[in-house]
């Protein structure tokens, strides 16, 4: 599920309800056309609420009024920092995803190791993005 | 009022987060079939529960009445049905000894319940010690060897099969000349019984047939056990492993010949006395 990318490419300069929002709202709209009920808009929602609180814990936010940042972006921080940032927050997205989709306190395993390895999928494909639209 | 709006303002974003997470669970919960069916299973395990709780203790106490309602019910069904006359009349047929004594004689029964999928399997068949049905009588199909005999009522009488764990006959293997060793059934294969007690140095091939030993007291000789299916030889054992594949189908057993011998009685007074006299 390579979409979350939407998700991280928001610009963290934003009012963080309308990230919230959008990335819900772009959920709701993946739930509609898989007929899947709420299940993207969840973990959609989550990984936009997480993301923001990562960002303001992490950023300087002087330093990003001073040098105008917009994104995070391995500029700011080192190359393995934004690949573990990005994986995890992918990671967590699909584990959301897995556990409303299994649905199931004795499933609890398998939702990991599927979530893992799907987001592994995942992070590759955003990683191939950024190769492909250049890192800035 | 004033404290809860700050609170409220302060949260504002947890608030909206969690009150857009609790909106996509419930579409969740009311679009998906199968997390619908976990929702509600989970709610109603505990009520469930409760109740089954309070109808065990009630159904305990009307167990003796049950119990009395359903014997009431099976004799009736008993003595409608058709098959209660079928094999009404005993009967038998005798095989004589070269003297022209009677051996043994045989009486045929119906089988009226059986199972091949437990360790312990046992055969319900539908004549008693009305009918002459002794403990310990052999019990053959058709085909082969059924079992023995352990329990009789009036009308009825319990079968240890032979593919049960207790089960053990002394075999005998014509084309090997080899009369020694048991079978017994190791709870695997219902069609695969094991032949145990075969020393290394008998002549012993697969497909040689196996039968009942002229040392057997309760099964008369010569009757079919099976076929060997495959002759193993473990390490360091001097013993061979044999599996000896079944002439009896048991999961489609119908009839039985119980075997009467009429001389078990005499072997075991001469039995006992020898045990007493030593």
């Amino acid at each position: 599920m390579p979409y979350v990318l939407f998700v991280f490419l928001l610009p963290f300069t934003y009012n963080r309800y309308l990230i919230l929002l959008t990335a819900f709202f772009s959920g709701l709209f993946l739930d509609a056309l898989n007929n899947s009920g709420g299940l993207h808009a969840a973990a959609c929602s989550t990984l936009a609420f997480t993301r923001i609180i990562v960002d303001t814990k992490i950023l300087d936010t002087d330093a990003i009024q001073l040098q105008g940042f917009r994104y995070l972006t391995p500029v700011y921080k080192n190359f393995r920092f934004y690949a573990l940032y990005l994986f995890f927050l992918t990671f967590l997205h699909h584990w959301i995803y897995f556990t409303l989709d299994f649905s199931s306190i004795y499933s609890f395993f398998p939702v990991l190791l599927v979530s893992i390895v799907s987001s592994v999928g995942s992070f590759l494909l955003i990683l191939l993005y950024k190769i492909i639209a250049g890192i800035r | 009022m004033v404290f809860l709006i700050r609170f409220i303002r302060k949260n504002l974003f947890l608030i909206v987060y969690l009150l857009l997470m609790i909106f996509s669970t419930g579409q969740v919960v009311r679009f998906n079939i199968y997390q619908q069916s976990y929702y509600f299973n989970t709610s109603s395990a505990f009520f469930n529960g409760m109740s089954r709780i309070k109808t065990d203790i009630t159904d305990y106490f009307k167990l003796a009445d049950v119990n009395k309602a359903l014997l009431e019910e099976n004799n009736k069904l008993k003595e409608s049905s058709n098959e209660n006359r079928k094999f009404s009349d005993t009967q038998q047929f005798i095989a004589k000894d070269s003297s022209g004594n009677k051996k043994y004689s045989y009486l045929t029964a119906n089988v009226v319940q059986f199972t091949t999928h437990l360790q312990n399997n046992f055969i319900t068949i539908d004549k008693g010690s009305n009918q002459g049905v002794k403990k310990d009588m052999a019990v053959l199909s058709p085909s082969g060897i059924a079992g023995i005999v352990i329990d009789v009522s009036p009308d009825f009488s319990l079968v240890l099969s032979v593919i049960n764990s207790q089960f053990k006959a002394t075999p005998m293997i014509p084309a090997a000349n080899f009369r020694d060793g048991s079978v017994s059934w190791n709870g695997k294969d219902p069609t695969v019984i094991q032949l145990n007690g075969v020393s290394r140095f008998e002549k012993i091939a697969t497909g040689m047939e196996v039968v009942t030993s002229n040392y057997s007291v309760k099964f008369p000789s010569g009757v079919p056990i099976g076929k060997i299916l495959n002759v193993k030889q473990s390490g360091g054992s001097s013993f061979y492993d044999i599996d000896v594949k079944l002439s009896t189908d048991f999961r489609k057993l119908s009839h039985v010949y119980v075997v009467n011998y009429r001389h078990s009685s005499q072997i075991d007074t001469l039995n006992r006395r020898a045990k007493r006299g030593n």
